[in-house]
């Protein structure tokens, strides 16, 4: 229902002119809605999502405890924190702005409890968030950048100017028929998004990989079934039309939508893990098939009906956040409007004319059109199917629907030579297989090809629109080029089945990496001289062996005091379990025990001690870093905390007297022990010392002689929060 | 009590400095870990431990192409960019980042295996140890998974030149790709490699069907597994495998990978393995009793990694080391229970008895078809074959298995391909 009245919205919009960019713009959404925490139902749907999402980032390895408790044990509602975080603007400006306390007074649990707050959010929140953003950067400040909206908005309005030419050539029927062609289409399809959310929702639970497939099966059924009944629905469509009855169901539904409310929310909810799922079935879909896909919609309802539909996709990609802003007051308010806008616009529509035998001659052509498509798109390749005379053409159906078809088929087409030669060598990368895929991340956006399925965050992310300004041109090419093109497009086989519920910006360069990820699973060894190690034949008589370099001997000492050592001291003693120190286990003994096994060491093993690079293990790297150098050099570390590839690339100019090898040393020596230290304190349960990009606290003040040496139990600070400490 | 056996350790103090970059999962670092962590456990104490040399461009090209090799020591991160061409051949960048000081590390891990495989050729110890090395991924002309050059087939080619045939084992979580391929032709290297297969794990390669070609049809061998394997199931396919290798090839020397990646909790890793599991692996190689080049390899969760080689070093020595992790530098990083062991994980085993009686079903199948076409002439007992210098009576049967005990679990191992009556009836009539 909610994709429904969605639909309308957007139906508005494209019909109506002056709303353009409706739905876009996530932060006025998001601004007008107050949280309302009486959303049980609601919440558990998003710890679903959150679950299945997890499982599937960490390969189902490690599911975090849902609910997330904080450090006092007082459970921290998620939908929550996510929302207050997302509405401030997200991770980033939260801990810009100092915003932690806020946030954690939000969600109703003090500021006591700011450090686990802004952890949990870490742990079970952020990724999500982050990959929100990328889908919605992608979309959103990619098309803001590329004009892509305003692309899509003049599109529509160029078509609605067009279309109105035509009212004026007294083919009004036509555009109403549209009309009401799309309102089936948006219903159907809405209840396709329906049926593929109840399934996504019972798969949630598990995310197993075959289930989703298996999801994905059936709203590709769905839709299948959908297309071939299209025609029929269509001729029905035109009759029920005539008798205006299409006029009482938008009252209707209209009417209807305002009372569910809370059906909304659910409906809402469910888009959001069948996105979730629908995000993770596209990325190793085939883009092609979409892109096909979307070019027969185009053509099969009208192009004027396809930049709508684009724009239903993408509204439902926005409505993801509609998960947070569960009142949807406002917006129910906005749409009743636009519904009601829509319905008297259908109503004139239907006033208009009613020659229904005129219509159901153009439904007809529009099938002939059709089918025409359906060919296409199933032999690509074959060059007998070109388009047909203008004659047939006109037979098929309204002219303008035909140059529209063209039109976009060649915006998808001519993308692909322009980038195609820069492909070429990435392609030739992505042939090889990738050992830890995730941490191109950045660099690389597109290699879904060889990675491991639970590595991949990454959706596909070609983000060039192919609305391309060559659309207005109204010539409608036909050159072996773009057939071959359309050939690569459509290497489908069995194209009609599957629309994938694509993003307007993914389809058309992605083939190439669809046909990379044909590539069967199972890798042949390669053979041939540049790959085998020559081997001479065993001859029974010992080749040469250099003696010369058998390694230099550093231990043990060669005079022989060896064996009197060894025999009377067992080796490998563990840690001693009593010791004599005034407070056994504080830090101070621990520290003190180190040293003291530092020093036994030194002594023993002597120069080699250097050798062995002793002197710069430990924490005792960091006595030659002055108190403002390390200071330096973890706050860097922390406000690089997602980058820290540029860490390292600057941070030589902020600490110009340490070599690399010096900052190296002292990461793992100091800053990770630290951090670890810091772990294993706070979050005891989460220790993970391997990721580069965990948040950075730490414990208690430096090491040095200072902490060494003073005496007495000391107040341990914990630096983790400064920022949000200092708000509060 | 003396160690009966003489174990040389290579270590170079400079090899855990080298940072592969920011969120590479490979951390030499690790290095740096393990050895401290045996040192603090005083296993030194017992054994020679040795700088390996660096390895010379020269001695590099003995597998690897010489316009590569050349063309990672020429290369820096500063000039990386103008040889993008020779980046993209050579597989550099991403997974094999350009770094400093990467052809010295190169040049040090190689060096290890290299001289780790000398001495036991000139007989200077039993076993040789060196953890930087284990790259097994390196191909001939091209980097591939975080190794650049392949010391294991250098060690090999190098331990070929005193033992006719050398058994290649492998328990990274990864197909040893690099070394199956190295010897894909020849009989006298067997590769055998445990890893997970399936799901486009890298590297991609390593099914039970890939068995070898030529001359070396039936000399690779590969277990593929699923996720989440634990210790039982793992070292009963291990032992019986192995010990079916022993009697169908007889090698002169074993080179055993010991990635630690295969550990659960690692961070590329799936498998369930606790280390204990993973270090009776290399206990039941090391009681085959012949020499043994253990190495390192994956693992990416650093101080498990640290601890399971230390473990492993322990076990090579005969010496079982206490749980509580002795005071050192790096302490913080055991915590929070500072202790030596890290128990298997919760993943659900996805191999299951069936899966994994067919995979050892043809492993035997293929095995069986090499007893009847030796290679490389078994009936010659090699010229080094390792004899013990001490007393076989003194033995205790626990720590080694003699002919006799090995015999006997080749026969009860003949259940596993009862299918294949061919070959038992073959080998009776022999």
């Amino acid at each position: 229902m909610e994709e429904w009245r969605e639909l309308r919205v957007d139906e508005g919009d494209g019909n109506a002119k002056g709303n353009c960019g409706f739905g876009f713009d996530l932060d006025f959404e998001i601004e007008k809605c107050r949280f309302d925490s009486c959303k049980e139902r609601l919440r558990g749907l998003f710890d679903q999502v959150l679950v299945g999402f997890m499982s599937e980032k960490s390969g189902g390895k490690s599911i975090r405890p849902i609910p997330a408790l904080c450090g006092d044990g007082r459970p921290v509602d998620l939908l929550k924190l996510f929302w207050v975080v997302r509405k401030i603007g997200g991770h980033d400006v939260v801990s810009r702005n100092n915003l932690w306390g806020f946030v954690s007074e939000e969600c109703g649990l003090g500021f006591r409890v700011i450090p686990s707050i802004k952890l949990i959010y870490m742990k079970y929140l952020k990724e999500l968030d982050q990959w929100l953003q990328q889908v919605f950067s992608k979309r959103d400040l990619e098309d803001g950048q590329n004009g892509l909206v305003q692309k899509l908005d003049l599109l529509s309005r160029e078509l609605e100017t067009r279309f109105r030419g035509e009212l004026r050539d007294g083919q009004e029927q036509g555009k109403q028929e549209k009309v009401g062609n799309f309102v089936k289409h948006a219903k159907d399809r809405a209840n396709v998004l329906c049926s593929g959310a109840d399934h996504s929702r019972l798969s949630v639970g598990r995310v197993a990989e075959g289930i989703i497939c298996k999801a994905h099966g059936n709203i590709d059924s769905s839709i299948d079934d959908y297309f071939t009944e299209s025609t029929k629905k269509m001729v029905r469509k035109a009759v029920n039309e005539s008798n205006g009855f299409c006029k009482g169901e938008i009252d209707d539904d209209g009417g209807k939508s305002c009372d569910e409310d809370s059906d909304n929310i659910v409906a809402s909810a469910k888009k959001v893990i069948e996105k979730v799922i629908n995000k993770i079935l596209n990325c190793g879909e085939t883009v092609a098939v979409a892109a096909v896909d979307d070019e027969r919609f185009s053509v099969q309802d009208n192009t004027d009906l396809c930049v709508v539909a684009k724009k239903v996709v993408k509204k439902v990609i926005s409505k993801t956040h509609d998960l947070s802003d569960n009142t949807t007051h406002d917006k129910d308010r906005v749409s009743v409007e636009q519904s009601t806008d829509t319905a008297i616009l259908a109503r004139s529509d239907v006033g208009d004319v009613l020659d229904s035998r005129k219509r159901k001659r153009q439904s007809h052509s529009s099938r002939g059109m059709l089918n025409w498509l359906k060919d296409v798109a199933k032999h690509p390749n074959d060059p007998s199917l070109g388009i047909p005379e203008c004659s047939k053409m006109s037979d098929y159906g309204n002219e303008e629907l035909w140059v529209q078809a063209l039109l976009v088929r060649e915006a998808l087409l001519i993308q692909r030579p322009a980038t195609k030669g820069g492909e070429n060598l990435l392609k030739d990368q992505q042939k090889k297989p990738r050992m830890h895929p995730s941490m191109y991340e950045d660099d690389v956006p597109s290699h879904q090809s060889t990675e491991k399925l639970r590595c991949s965050k990454r959706v596909p992310s070609s983000t060039k629109s192919y609305l391309c300004p060559c659309c207005s041109s109204s010539s409608a090419p036909q050159s072996k080029d773009i057939v071959h093109q359309a050939a690569e497009a459509g290497n489908s086989p069995k194209t009609p089945a599957k629309l994938v519920i694509a993003d307007v910006e993914e389809p058309p360069i992605n083939s190439n990496e669809h046909k990379s990820s044909d590539v069967p699973a199972e890798k042949q060894v390669s053979l041939g001289p540049l790959f085998q190690a020559e081997v001479p034949e065993w001859t029974g008589v010992h080749a040469e062996s250099d003696s010369k370099w058998l390694g230099t001997r550093m231990w043990a000492p060669e005079d022989g005091e060896r064996n009197s050592t060894n025999q009377l001291d067992p080796i490998g003693k563990g840690r001693q379990q009593q010791c004599n120190c005034p407070f056994p286990d504080s830090v101070e003994c621990v520290r003190f025990h180190i040293a003291e096994k530092r020093f036994k060491l030194k002594q023993e093993l002597g120069l080699l001690f250097y050798r062995w690079r002793f002197d710069r293990m430990g924490e005792e790297v960091s006595l030659s870093w002055t108190e403002e150098e390390e200071k330096r050099f973890k706050d860097m570390m922390r406000s690089y905390a997602a980058f820290s590839n540029k860490f390292w690339n600057t941070a030589s100019r902020f600490l110009p007297s340490k070599t690399r090898e010096k900052l190296v040393s002292y990461y793992f020596n100091v800053f990770l022990v630290q951090r670890r230290s810091y772990q294993n304190r706070v979050t005891p349960k989460d220790i993970d010392s391997d990721d580069d990009e965990k948040e950075c606290g730490s414990i208690g003040s430096s090491f040095g002689y200072r902490a060494l040496y003073t005496p007495g139990p000391k107040l341990i600070s914990c630096t983790l929060n400064k920022e949000s400490t200092e708000f509060v | 009590m003396r160690s009966k056996d003489k174990i040389s350790y290579f270590y170079d103090g400079d090899v855990g400095n080298v940072y592969f970059g920011p969120n590479h999962p490979m951390k030499p670092h690790r290095l740096c870990m393990t050895h401290h962590l045996v040192l603090s456990y005083e296993l030194h104490k017992k054994m020679e431990v040795y700088r390996p040399h660096k390895a010379y461009p020269v001695e590099l090209a003995q597998f690897h192409s010489p316009d590569y090799v050349e063309f990672l020591q020429r290369i820096t991160p500063n000039t990386q960019e103008l040889f993008s061409n020779e980046m993209v051949k050579y597989n550099l960048g991403e997974d094999c980042p350009v770094f400093d000081n990467l052809f010295e590390f190169c040049q040090i891990y190689a060096g290890g295996t290299i001289d780790a495989a000398r001495r036991l050729n000139n007989q200077l110890c039993d076993i040789a140890i060196n953890w930087a090395g284990g790259l097994h991924h390196a191909k001939k002309c091209e980097a591939s998974g975080f190794c650049y050059i392949n010391d294991l087939v250098l060690g090999i080619l190098e331990l070929l030149k005193y033992h006719a045939r050398v058994l290649y084992i492998d328990i990274d979580v990864h197909h040893g790709d690099g070394v199956e391929e190295a010897f894909y032709f020849t009989d006298r290297v067997m590769t055998v490699s445990f890893h997970k297969y399936g799901d486009l794990f890298f590297p991609g390669t390593g099914d039970v069907k890939d068995v070898g070609e030529r001359e070396g049809k039936f000399y690779a061998i590969n277990v593929p597994l699923k996720d989440g394997i634990d210790d039982g199931s793992f070292l009963r396919l291990f032992k019986t495998i192995i010990l079916k290798v022993m009697e169908c090839y007889a090698p002169g020397a074993i080179v055993l990978q010991c990635g630690a990646d295969s550990l659960a909790g690692d961070r590329l890793g799936c498998f369930n393995l606790s280390i204990d599991g993973h270090a009776a692996c290399v206990k039941f190689v090391k009681q085959l009793n012949l020499p043994l080049l253990v190495t390192g390899g994956g693992g990416y969760t650093k101080e498990n990694v640290a601890r399971c080689w230390t473990v492993e070093t322990g076990a090579l020595l005969g010496v079982e080391l206490p749980n509580e992790i002795p005071e050192n530098d790096y302490i913080k990083y055991f915590a929070p229970d500072y202790s030596l062991k890290c128990p298997s994980g919760h993943l659900e085993n996805l191999n299951s008895k069936s899966y994994l009686n067919t995979i050892r079903q043809q492993v035997c199948e293929n095995l069986s078809s090499i007893q009847h076409a030796p290679g490389v002439q078994m009936h010659e007992v090699p010229p080094d074959f390792y004899i013990p210098d001490f007393d076989e009576d003194e033995l205790n049967p626990d720590e080694r298995v003699n002919r006799h005990i090995q015999d006997k679990h080749i026969q009860r191992d003949d259940e596993y391909y009862e299918g294949d009556n061919d070959n038992d009836q073959t080998m009776d009539d022999s």
